[in-house]
């Protein structure tokens, strides 16, 4: 070989050079496009190029789980975390704004009853019960509640009357119970009578109005408010609706079936009215 | 009564004050949530009756009048009605449990059952005595009753066990 390049070394050196500068100058006339040559190596190269960089994924891979998993352990808790808490503050939002839609309703409440002093409170618990219908609220004597004070919503409709007080809490027995009684006025007229708790009524979320004055005419859909009568309840306030007119077994006392303002299984927030003008 | 005082065993005392104090906080706070036709479970009287058929009668009565003075308190429309109540079914399972009738969970359920349904009815008694009577009020008890039943079973398992 050595021998070879001696005798023939310039002529082959000559020849490698004019290759070289006919594929360059091939290359340049072409403005860009790939030679032949190049093109048999992209084509025996991509193959090649392909299972290298599935086999440099793969370790990164492997890399990113045994060097990383850690971290990305982390990454995932921290994300988790701000998730949650973006759910609890938008819940919150929600709850917030509930009770300010509450609130403001109780504004307007308070603007037409300047005479009320109102105390809101949120109901803690239904009491286990079956015979009665009572809740507990989370304000007491402490916060200047009374037992019998009237319970309320925000749209001035009957909830109740507090009838057990503790220090920080008080139990509320609701419109329906069997041991209630409001005293009432019935629809345009104005015909006085009692709204009573019964207890196969109370099963269905309704009351009973009767001790009905000599003469009153009721109907189905006129509206029930509080007379005011006993002190117990300010006038006005807004009981219910009634939904029937029944008579007694004798056929000869009429009474009504009245179904309360508030919804009672959705009750969230009440307002005790801790005090009143009384209206002689 | 000192000899009573004697024979009380610390570690046991405790345990059942336990039992008492989850008791009423599942009655008055989870159950509420556990509505049949509107109807809560109550699982006190069958509580007592466990106690009464384990411990005997002195101790299932004693259990049972804390029970019931702390049960009163949580339902308004009662005042002494757990506190006479649920001594005196305790005293009964422990007197059948004694004489005619074994430990073992069937007969505790038809136990349990029977408190269950003589509960719900001097609670019914009790309204009666404001209200006319009702359709509804059968049913309630009847209900009341039945719906009891499945939480009573959990009742059971504490004293016997304790009790081995």
């Amino acid at each position: 070989m050595k021998e070879y390049l001696r005798k023939n070394g310039i002529k082959v050196g000559i020849i490698v050079v004019a290759v070289v500068l006919l594929i360059g100058v091939g290359a340049a006339a072409r403005g860009g496009q790939i030679s032949l040559v190049q093109n048999v190596t992209g084509i025996v190269e991509a193959p090649l190029k392909r299972v290298l960089s599935s086999a440099v994924n793969l370790i990164d891979g492997v890399y990113g789980y045994i060097f990383e998993y850690d971290s990305l352990i982390a990454e995932n808790e921290s994300l988790r975390a701000q998730l949650a808490e973006a759910q609890e503050s938008a819940r919150n939002g929600m709850a917030d704004s509930e009770e300010n839609t509450r609130l403001r309703k109780l504004l307007e409440l308070r603007e037409q009853h300047t005479d009320y002093v109102l105390e809101s409170s949120k109901v803690v618990l239904w009491s286990s019960s079956n015979w009665s219908s009572a809740f507990t609220i989370s304000k007491g004597a402490s916060s200047g509640i009374e037992l019998g004070a009237p319970v309320i919503t925000e749209y001035g409709a009957v909830v109740g009357q507090i009838s057990e007080l503790g220090e920080n809490w008080a139990t509320v027995s609701t419109l329906i119970d069997v041991d209630m009684s409001v005293g009432a006025f019935v629809g345009a007229a104005g015909n006085s009578g009692m709204v009573v708790g019964e207890f196969g009524l109370m099963r269905k979320n309704q009351a009973k109005l009767t001790f009905l004055a000599d003469g009153a005419q009721i109907f189905v859909g006129d509206d029930v408010l509080t007379s005011g009568s006993g002190g117990a309840f300010p006038a006005g306030l807004v009981i219910g609706t009634l939904t029937a007119v029944q008579t007694e077994a004798g056929g000869q006392i009429e009474y009504g079936i009245v179904e309360p303002q508030c919804d009672l299984d959705s009750l969230v927030q009440v307002f005790i009215i801790k005090d009143y003008e009384v209206v002689e | 009564m000192l000899n009573f005082f004697e024979k009380i065993n610390l570690k046991k005392l405790l345990k059942y004050l336990l039992f008492m104090f989850l008791s009423l906080i599942a009655q008055n706070t989870l159950f509420t949530q556990f509505r049949l036709f509107g109807v809560c479970p109550l699982l006190l009287p069958s509580v007592a009756v466990a106690v009464g058929m384990f411990e005997g009668p002195v101790l299932g009565a004693y259990f049972s009048l804390i029970m019931g003075i702390f049960g009163d308190m949580a339902f308004p429309e009662q005042t002494v009605l757990f506190t006479s109540v649920l001594p005196s079914l305790s005293f009964i399972a422990a007197f059948m449990a004694q004489y005619f009738v074994n430990r073992r969970l069937f007969a505790y359920m038809g136990m349990a059952l029977a408190a269950a349904f003589a509960t719900a009815a001097i609670q019914m008694l009790r309204t009666m005595a404001g209200d006319a009577f009702s359709f509804s009020m059968i049913t309630t008890v009847v209900i009341q009753a039945l719906w009891s039943m499945p939480p009573a079973v959990l009742a059971y398992f504490p004293p016997a066990k304790w009790i081995k």
